[in-house]
């Protein structure tokens, strides 16, 4: 299955994010989205349970924007 | 049938303020509405673990207390260095019969459903009529307050449980279980600091606790509308909120209530019990942290049990 930016949006309405998820785009990072640490672990499970990938690798802890995420899950499926 | 009679309990009036303490990490809405804890209690650095158990035993009705044949406590952080137990230094502050048995159970959060199982099963196979139970893990002893994973978190509190021939509450059939490889998910490390990979914890708690609730559903032939309330352990309110999601129940029926007082481990969960207001029929309580552990059991009113 090919995992979409739309899909990744939608995993944030999934999760009840009360940010607006019209202005996030691949630049935008998690900060600027006003996603916390709690709503960041919740999206990482939501999408490790989703999409069947484990978001572990030690450079993932690095990973701050939605671009880079979809990067690194397209990598790693 | 031995089961839950009444419930004491202490929580020490010192309150630290987490909307104070913690404005360079976190702003107040997260605290709020995320973390759920805005203050957490906190005993006087003179007050041992077994203090803090003889002052919830001094909260229990007064007509609770008699002919106890044996005590434990529940606790991670006991008196001094762990040795002697804890109990048997609380076995003299109770001024105890020799003919009284005390040991401890060395669990965390998930200590409370462990310890009723356990006590239940010794004091029958042991023709015990009176036993108290006590949880009290002060994590005051171990955390760093300057730690943003762990230092806003945690509250010290002790509590103890009458189990007798006369009870309030029946206890059923639990469910039980470890994720030994993530132990060091939650512990002290070589430096002596506690450490909490928070990550980890969350999604061993969301992922595990639901299917651990529908398990215990199960095992004793209910279904999840039979459940007039849930009292999950108060880890925080994020994750109580996330596991009532995936559970599908509101917010009355699984509350988050540690908001003034903290995530008191293995003394969360008999805490809410011993605030409930309604007379309640059917009751699950699910423990979950340390180890990684947890233990989820129904408990029933007695005039609801059949038979």
């Amino acid at each position: 299955m090919e995992i979409t930016f739309a899909m990744l949006l939608n995993l944030l309405k999934e999760i009840d994010f009360e940010g607006d998820i019209t202005k996030i785009t691949e630049e935008t990072s998690f900060e600027e989205a006003g996603l916390d640490s709690l709503e960041t672990m919740n999206l990482f499970l939501e999408i490790e349970e989703k999409f069947h990938i484990t978001l572990a690798d030690p450079q993932f802890e690095f990973i701050d924007s939605f671009g880079e995420l979809m990067k690194f899950i397209k990598k790693n499926k | 049938m031995i089961g839950i009679e009444t419930i004491g309990s202490y929580i020490p009036a010192k309150k630290i303020s987490n909307l104070k303490e913690s404005s360079k990490n976190f702003d107040d809405s997260f605290i709020k509405n995320k973390i759920g804890i805005e203050a957490f209690a906190i005993k006087d650095e003179d007050q041992e673990t077994s203090d803090l158990c003889l002052n919830a035993y001094k909260n229990l009705p007064k007509n609770a207390m008699h002919n106890i044949g044996c005590i434990v406590v529940c606790t991670q952080n006991p008196d001094g260095y762990g040795l002697p137990h804890t109990s048997a230094i609380l076995h003299q502050k109770l001024g105890l019969d020799e003919n009284c048995a005390a040991f401890d159970i060395s669990l965390g959060c998930s200590g409370y459903v462990y310890s009723l199982s356990i006590i239940k099963s010794f004091m029958i196979e042991n023709n015990i009529r009176n036993g108290l139970l006590f949880t009290c893990d002060p994590y005051s002893k171990i955390v760093d307050r300057n730690d943003k994973n762990t230092g806003l978190l945690f509250g010290d509190a002790a509590t103890v449980t009458l189990i007798s021939e006369n009870p309030k509450w029946a206890i059923g059939i639990c469910d039980w279980g470890t994720r030994g490889a993530g132990h060091d998910a939650i512990k002290i490390n070589d430096n002596n600091v506690f450490t909490m990979n928070g990550r980890a914890v969350f999604n061993f708690a969301v992922q595990t606790i639901p299917k651990s609730i529908e398990k215990t559903l199960k095992k004793n032939n209910l279904s999840i509308d039979d459940i007039d309330i849930f009292l999950l352990h108060q880890a925080s309110k994020y994750v109580i909120e996330i596991i009532r999601k995936r559970l599908k129940v509101d917010e009355a029926h699984l509350p988050f209530k540690a908001g003034d007082y903290g995530n008191t481990v293995s003394s969360s969960i008999p805490l809410l019990l011993e605030e409930l207001e309604s007379d309640f029929n059917n009751i699950i309580i699910s423990g979950f942290g340390v180890g990684l552990s947890w233990g989820t059991t129904l408990l029933s009113k007695i005039s609801s049990v059949s038979g």
